[in-house]
């Protein structure tokens, strides 16, 4: 009965916090697009974004392995810039490898943290680190976060939401789209910790394609009720068949004859996504799998 | 006046007869005294032969054109009166009731010049209702029914409840059926990277013979096709050969639909009855479809019978709403009003549960 009144009361709300927070209906957008309408000058110190935005090697932002395909030069300076940006107003060392290759005997995820706990020259950024490590050969990809940026970008809720982000751009081969898609996911997740003060859940925001998607098919539901509850209503309709008065010991085949015509084969691609999650417990965290 | 209608009355106290439901014989309800139906007919024969002479003359002496001119010949030979045997009254049927009953004294009434030639019927299911299984059983149909207007049940009174025999065309058929059907079959497998599903199509024909007994259609325009299909089916265990003394305090009809008219809707209940006898023959595949089927007809005989039927009426909101009841299985059917509101409050009840139920499911996929 609590449960019913709670469903109730919820959905109430629901239906009437629709007007009331179409203006600020998800705080981490409002947070970017605010960011990104009063753009301040790096801190002092600071490698300005061009400097930043180095050839690929230890400390780059966008490193592409050679023999990685998808990427063009112009995509990967956007990209670069937009991560010397976005580095720069939350404090925090965000790249992304793409790698042809792992290591041998190394994982997708020993890589990625390696990178974020400062192997190879990789900054840290005062809040932490991160980086998006795909090795396109063997199609593993690992996130990791390091240096406390895991208490920003959970394992559990975090993590997961960027994958959901990428997961179908690198299904694709889009390896310049999946890393656009990082970029803006990790920056809204940013936006929300430095507005809210606790790290991003995707669970705990409110989602109006979910509520469009739930009041259509309530209405629906509650259409297909109502017409079923009127069909009740009559039992009066034509006879279609004469099933009741068949003789049934009277029916004889005489004939079958059954012809082949032909064959139609379809395949489905069976997923390969199978993943791995670290704790957030230590100084690094993070998530990946296959794609 | 000559008589032209026959009243069956008891032989030993001159009380009016009535079939019974549920009984094998005519009781007389005064003095208990139980009839055959058989010799009950008998007993009648001769009075019903002169009454249908008595009708015939007057059908004969019936001159319409001194009426004024209100009536066409065509409308006045739909409607016919008789003398009421009991009261003398005079009793105005229209051209196809075989019985009545009689609107001054209640006495039930048989019209015998109707029985005669083709009109006659073969069989009649005798009625096993009651008046007070049809009120009950009207009541059981309301049940359950929550977009039922509470106005209707608290107020609800039958305002007319009559017992008809109703006239239907009994079909017996012997056909000869051929239908082609599409059939698929699924064969799935996996490869290391792929589940492959490989679809088989086929074309499959079936060719066989079968025997239909007795598919009732109505015969009368004035009965509702629906309604008649929708009280199906009769015991056939309890049909009898025709006998007046069943229609004995019932109103009756004569069939004013011939069985010509009535093939066609017997003939498609049979194809396709047909043609799913012949796909439950199609078997070991994963669906079936039917592309085509011709059924003809081998052998072919029709029968005239009279089926019970109660016919209750009631009221809401000015408007009639008629339910009907098979009068020896107690079947009830008919169109019930509904709520508006009381169907919007159900079904947008229903939706604003729904809504935080289906809002954290859609989040979760979004």
């Amino acid at each position: 009965m609590r449960n019913i009144f709670f469903c109730l009361v919820a959905s109430i709300l629901i239906l009437f916090s629709v007007p009331l927070s179409a203006a600020s209906m998800n705080p981490a957008q409002d947070a970017v697009q605010k960011a990104s309408s009063t753009e301040k000058a790096p801190p002092a110190g600071t490698a300005a974004p061009a400097e930043k935005a180095a050839p690929a090697g230890g400390n780059a932002l966008v490193r592409v392995d050679q023999g990685v395909y998808g990427f063009s030069d112009h995509a990967k300076k956007k990209l670069e810039d937009r991560l010397a940006k976005l580095n720069a107003k939350y404090d925090v060392h965000v790249g992304v490898v793409f790698l042809k290759k792992l290591p041998a005997g190394k994982t997708a995820e020993h890589e990625a943290k390696a990178i974020v706990e400062g192997g190879n020259g990789y900054e840290q950024g005062s809040k932490g680190s991160m980086v998006l490590l795909v090795a396109t050969d063997s199609r593993d990809y690992y996130i990791a976060t390091g240096r406390n940026l895991n208490k920003i970008i959970t394992s559990k809720e975090g993590i997961p939401y960027i994958e959901n982000r990428i997961l179908k751009d690198l299904k694709d081969n889009d390896y310049e789209k999946a890393a656009t898609h990082f970029a803006g996911a990790v920056e809204k997740e940013l936006a929300y910790y430095e507005e809210n003060g606790e790290p991003y859940d995707p669970s705990k925001t409110f989602s109006v394609l979910a509520l469009l998607i739930a009041v259509l098919g309530s209405g629906a539901a509650g259409i297909g009720v109502r017409s079923y509850l009127i069909s009740q209503m009559s039992n009066v309709h034509h006879a279609a068949d004469a099933d009741v008065y068949l003789d049934k010991e009277s029916f004889e085949l005489t004939g079958e004859s059954d012809t082949f015509l032909y064959t139609k084969v379809k395949s489905v691609p069976k997923r390969k996504h199978s993943s791995s999650r670290s704790s957030d417990s230590g100084s690094t965290g993070g998530g990946g799998g296959k794609f | 006046m000559e008589n032209t209608t026959v009243s069956y009355k008891c032989p030993h106290c001159t009380a009016p007869l009535s079939f019974q439901p549920g009984h094998e014989k005519i009781t007389c309800e005064y003095c208990g005294t139980e009839y055959e139906a058989a010799a009950i007919q008998e007993l009648f024969a001769r009075e019903q032969e002169l009454a249908a002479r008595a009708a015939e003359s007057e059908n004969v002496q019936w001159d319409t054109s001194g009426v004024g001119g209100e009536w066409s010949a065509e409308e006045a030979g739909g409607l016919q009166k008789f003398t009421c045997s009991s009261c003398g009254a005079e009793l105005v049927c229209d051209e196809n009731t075989l019985a009545t009953e009689c609107c001054y004294c209640g006495n039930p009434t048989m019209l015998p010049s109707r029985f005669d030639g083709m009109l006659k019927p073969d069989y009649v299911i005798p009625f096993k209702k009651t008046k007070a299984e049809a009120v009950a059983a009207l009541k059981e149909f309301y049940k359950g029914k929550i977009l039922l207007p509470a106005a209707f049940t608290a107020n609800n009174r039958v305002e007319d409840i009559q017992p008809m025999y109703v006239p239907f065309w009994l079909f017996d058929a012997t056909v000869s059926a051929t239908a082609t059907f599409r059939a698929e079959s699924d064969k799935v497998y996996d490869t290391p990277r792929e589940t492959v599903t490989e679809t088989s199509f086929y074309s499959c024909e079936r060719t066989g013979h079968m025997g239909f007994g007795r598919i009732p259609v109505d015969g009368s325009q004035k009965m509702d096709d629906s309604y008649m299909e929708s009280i199906e089916p009769f015991d056939y265990n309890d049909i009898v050969e025709f006998n007046a003394g069943y229609l004995a305090g019932y109103l009756a009809d004569r069939y004013d639909v011939s069985a010509e008219e009535s093939v066609s809707r017997a003939d498609k209940r049979i194809e396709t009855s047909a043609a799913g006898v012949l796909q439950g023959t199609v078997t070991g595949y994963h669906r079936v479809a039917l592309e085509n089927s011709v059924v003809s007809k081998e052998e072919g005989k029709v029968s005239y019978a009279l089926a019970p039927v109660w016919i209750l009426t009631t009221r809401y909101e000015g408007k009639p709403y008629t339910f009907m009841m098979n009068g020896q299985t107690g079947k009830m059917v008919g169109h019930l009003p509904y709520d508006k509101k009381k169907s919007w409050l159900y079904s947008g009840g229903v939706a604003l549960v729904l809504v935080p139920v289906l809002y954290f499911v859609a989040k979760f996929f979004v």
